[in-house]
């Protein structure tokens, strides 16, 4: 999230290694083989396990045909294919955030610290707005060596009338990390997976990877090839005006 | 990712199987599956053998009911859904909420924190089953919609049952899904969403459930919710914690 770390110290943080590593990991992580498709194209249909067949054992022909007919319901199963799905965190700095609470009252930044904060979502190719982020950073502690701070961050993405997706891990002002998918609402209901967090511009931009499994097809709305990130990345006029036809259906703003 | 993908397709729903007649079994070529299984009944006694349908002719109608042994607490995620209803009802008696304007400004404004803890009741309003516990970040005021937005991370209690955790969007001018993040005891692996509505804002909360990967919820749970209105109450016995109204161990 553009939100933590103490705005007078802003570093621009470049890094294109991270950006080869980022694509990079975008074509290893390919993710789950489409299983589904590779078995039933064999006309396997399988449903639970365990089933107990009452037969009495006394009218078992020697020919004992063991008939099952599993049928597969592929919506009611829990898909474990890896929808990758790229955004893009930006903050603008017109909704107040973020909002540092020193409550720790200590000079330099300490646990007892907290950072709500609240940025804008666009899409990975950054032609469409897709609503916000909401949450809060809890400061952990001030790392010196890195010249940066540990937070642990709970907070979702909104993306309109598709739904949310609420996350929490580890956000550190000096590393790229992975946060993890706890939930979602929406397209995103029963969600699970993890989110990889890359700063472009500490700490006003924000590129994110999310690995999402356990839901159905993402909407080709969202399913777009991401603008490579750099430091200079924009939105497109339109979007950041928020323009019909460049934002998602009811954009949570 | 593959092998986990093989064992997640084994390891599906509780959907059981239909029983299928002869004629229907006929046309579906006949396929050895093997496949791991608890049961020793199947790896014992069973015996396959695939040929053409001039075998399926001998094969008398015999109707194989299939029931799925297995105990779902072991099975990997069940995808069935199951609602769940409950009333979260402030009775102004547990400090609740603590508005903190840690923003400083008189307006709702990011930086707002509201930790705040509620009373939990069955959706039949028979039975106090906790608590909620949390916090809600204020995120945005919404002058139009005279509410505000904000972003709610918390729990639901029910004593010895357990607990389900949830975050996401709370409006306090219109209806909401919440995803539920997890739980424990009964509630443990769980997954899915939640609706959330205001009755009255902001003292009576009417929420819906909608949860996967958990054995059946007890009956306990489950009694026919009553319909949300200004006007719902719980129970006496109920609202005094008497015994028989309320969870095991009911969270306080």
């Amino acid at each position: 999230m553009a939100a933590c770390g103490n705005p007078a110290a802003l570093k621009p943080i470049f890094s294109s290694e991270l950006i080869d590593n980022r694509v990079a990991s975008s074509f290893k992580s390919g993710g789950n083989l489409h299983f589904w498709q590779s078995v039933s194209s064999q006309n396997l249909k399988i449903s639970t396990t365990n089933h107990s067949f009452s037969t009495r054992s006394g009218s078992i022909s020697t020919k004992a045909f063991f008939w099952n007919i599993f049928k597969t319901k592929p919506d009611s199963s829990r898909s474990t294919k890896v929808q990758e799905l790229y955004v893009y965190e930006i903050n603008e700095r017109d909704r107040g955030s973020p909002a540092y609470l020193k409550l720790s009252k200590k000079e330099v930044n300490s646990l007892g610290d907290l950072v709500p904060f609240s940025n804008k979502l666009y899409s990975g190719d950054l032609n469409k707005r897709l609503g916000i982020t909401a949450g809060l950073c809890v400061l952990i502690q001030h790392v010196d060596e890195k010249k940066g701070d540990r937070y642990e961050a709970i907070y979702s993405f909104y993306f309109g009338d598709y739904g949310h997706i609420s996350v929490q891990g580890p956000y550190l002002t000096y590393e790229d990390t992975f946060l993890a998918v706890t939930g979602g609402s929406g397209v995103f209901e029963g969600v699970y997976g993890k989110v990889k967090l890359q700063q472009i511009v500490f700490p006003f931009k924000l590129f994110y990877t999310f690995y999402l499994q356990g839901i159905k097809d993402l909407p080709t709305e969202l399913v777009v090839k991401p603008v490579t990130p750099t430091p200079a990345v924009e939105p497109s006029a339109a979007a950041k005006a928020a323009e019909p036809g460049a934002t998602v259906s009811n954009f949570t703003n | 990712m593959a092998t986990s993908s093989a064992s997640a397709i084994f390891r599906s729903s509780s959907v059981k199987p239909p029983v299928t007649s002869v004629a229907a079994a006929t046309s579906l070529a006949q396929k050895l599956l093997s496949f791991k299984q608890t049961s020793p009944l199947i790896s014992q006694s069973l015996k396959l053998s695939s040929s053409s349908s001039s075998a399926a002719s001998s094969f008398t109608r015999r109707s194989f009911s299939c029931k799925s042994q297995s105990d779902p607490s072991t099975d990997s995620r069940s995808s069935k859904i199951q609602e769940l209803h409950v009333y979260e009802i402030n009775e102004r008696d547990r400090g609740s909420p603590a508005y903190l304007r840690l923003s400083q400004k008189t307006v709702n404004t990011l930086g707002d924190l509201v930790p705040f803890s509620n009373k939990v009741y069955t959706g039949d309003l028979q039975k106090r089953a906790g608590i909620t516990a949390g916090i809600c970040v204020l995120i945005k005021n919404e002058p139009e919609k005279k509410g505000d937005r904000y972003e709610a991370i918390y729990s639901f209690y029910f004593g010895d049952y357990g607990h389900i955790a949830v975050q996401g969007p709370y409006l306090t001018y219109e209806d909401t899904y919440l995803a539920v993040t997890g739980g424990s005891g009964i509630f443990e692996g769980v997954y899915g969403q939640v609706k959330l509505q205001q009755i009255i804002f902001p003292f009576k909360l009417f929420y819906t459930f909608y949860l996967k990967g958990i054995p059946d919820l007890p009956t306990e749970l489950l009694g026919k919710p009553v319909a949300p209105s200004t006007t719902v109450e719980p129970t006496a016995a109920a609202k005094a914690c008497e015994p028989g109204a309320t969870l095991s161990n009911f969270t306080d």
